[in-house]
């Protein structure tokens, strides 16, 4: 693992210097955890932002790791891409503690950054990113021909899908006729 | 990106962002698209009540689905006008289809045109119409209305479980109850009409598929009510009448209602309202003529309500 850290200080709200008035109980230190994806980057991120994801809280509460040993052990998310990882870890420390708004125009407009997205956060399990992602997914293809749809989405026409349903057919009948042959060679 | 690789709860949660005019739209890509909606899609398309081909006098109908925020347009089927190309084609049931895209703005909504020759109107209404009917289900019920019929006989292709509903406005020299006797007999019984006519030369005849229509709703200032009121044998009528000269109403109205209260007729019928205009009704002579009781005002009555054809 790559000993780079890439700490999110900036992003999280500033230590307040005295407690306010109202506050009469001592306030605790917030916890942080370490996750990394598959360019081994890892990126630390308190509990309060990884509470988006459904997934990793509860792998928080079930292992109840200390401060040291969630730094030894971040979380390995070896099938999302570094640049991915990165945009869930932002957003789920801009929205921090907040109501999520109705609204989100900052993902991606590439599509199939879109689309990697739509994948990590699906298996990260946050639920509101999910939302707007789709949203923006099915906005894509808004006042569209089916043509464009099908560039867009990259929807295999009716041929090449039964060229492929072909192709599957035969490559199944060859891995019988395979394990068949195989058989009837163990058999003898 | 390639929607078909996203796991099912993603392909169902972006066509939940999605109208269902848009989802429509997208199963023309493809076979295995269509498909995928098909079966994403099912309670969305159980909610789905009724699908309306909606005309006025151009015959060229707005298909559409009914929501009470508004109407969802799926598709408009149009005459071709050769001076524009068409944005797509689509080989529905053998037959090559052009479609153009509705896009007058960026706020209106976008839905495909399907175009046609005149020669080849009515196979373009059937594909079409066969294609909504596959998509959708048989479990929705689908109406051609007619909304402004005036003058002309209207084409109206016999589609697959499609009711026909009008709504007639005769005035003058067409006030003709042939005319409308001509179109009747060339069709299933009507789901709903609504006539409206000044002068309305004449009566049906009593096996007038005119009174076996589902609800009638007539607005008439010389009426034929003792007609409806003795032929009729739909589920709802709602009338709307001017004076009647002879005072024959409130003895038809008071023979229906023994006929419908005895069973002897009207067995079909839920509902009937008529409101006389000009002419002051004896309603003493009708509640004892039909041998009305009396409920105090004090007690609740039972009620039964029916939902409007």
């Amino acid at each position: 693992m790559s000993s780079t850290e890439q700490g999110t200080s900036s992003a999280a709200p500033a230590e307040p210097t005295t407690a306010p008035e109202s506050a009469a109980a001592p306030e605790v230190p917030e916890s942080f955890y370490y996750v990394h994806g598959k360019d081994k980057v890892v990126h630390k991120v308190s509990a309060g932002a990884l509470q988006h994801s459904a997934l990793i809280h509860g792998m928080i509460s079930n292992l109840g790791y200390t401060e040291e040993q969630a730094k030894a052990n971040p979380f390995p998310f070896e099938n999302i891409d570094g640049d991915i990882l990165q945009m869930v870890v932002d957003w789920c420390n801009q929205h921090k503690g907040k109501p999520t708004p109705p609204e989100d125009t900052n993902l991606p407009k590439q599509k199939e950054k879109l689309f990697d997205l739509v994948l990590a956060v699906n298996y990260l399990e946050i639920k509101e990113l999910l939302t707007y992602c789709c949203k923006q997914v099915a906005m894509m293809v808004k006042g569209k021909s089916p043509e464009e749809i099908r560039e867009i989405w990259m929807i295999p026409t009716d041929a090449e899908d039964e060229a492929a349903e072909k192709e599957a057919k035969k490559r199944a009948g060859k891995e019988a006729a395979g394990e068949t042959a195989a058989a009837a060679g163990d058999a003898k | 990106m390639n929607l078909f690789k996203y796991p099912y709860l993603i392909q169902q949660e972006i066509f939940h962002h999605m109208e269902t005019s848009e989802l429509f739209l997208l199963s023309f890509v493809s076979k295995n698209m269509k498909k995928l909606i098909k079966s994403t899609q099912m309670a969305r398309f159980k909610a789905i009540n009724t699908i309306v081909y909606g005309c006025s006098t151009t015959n060229q109908p707005y298909v559409y689905i009914p929501y009470k925020r508004g109407n969802d347009i799926i598709i408009r089927i149009m005459k071709n006008d050769k001076n524009k190309n068409c944005d797509f084609q689509l080989d529905l049931y053998g037959k090559i289809i052009d479609f153009r895209l509705n896009k007058e703005n960026e706020q209106s909504q976008s839905y495909p045109i399907a175009l046609f020759y005149l020669s080849e109107k009515r196979t373009v209404y059937e594909c079409i119409h066969n294609y909504i009917f596959d998509f959708f289900g048989n479990a929705v019920e689908y109406y051609w209305k007619e909304d402004d019929y005036r003058c002309d006989l209207p084409i109206i292709p016999k589609l697959k479980n499609v009711s026909f509903c009008a709504k007639v406005h005769i005035r003058g020299c067409r006030a003709d109850p042939e005319n409308l006797e001509t179109i009747f007999s060339q069709y299933p019984v009507l789901k709903a009409i609504q006539i409206d006519t000044d002068m309305f030369k004449g009566t049906f005849s009593p096996e007038s598929k005119f009174y076996q229509t589902e609800s009638i709703e007539s607005e008439q200032f010389k009426h034929n009510i003792p007609d409806i009121l003795s032929h009729f044998q739909g589920r709802q009528a709602f009338i709307q009448c001017g004076k009647d000269r002879n005072n024959m109403l409130v003895s038809d109205l008071i023979k229906f209602v023994n006929r419908w209260k005895s069973g002897e007729a009207f067995q079909n019928l839920e509902y009937l309202r008529i409101q006389v205009a000009l002419f002051e009704i004896p309603q003493n002579n009708i509640m004892n003529g039909v041998g009305a009781k009396y409920v105090e005002t004090t007690k609740i009555t039972p009620k039964h309500s029916l939902p409007r054809v």
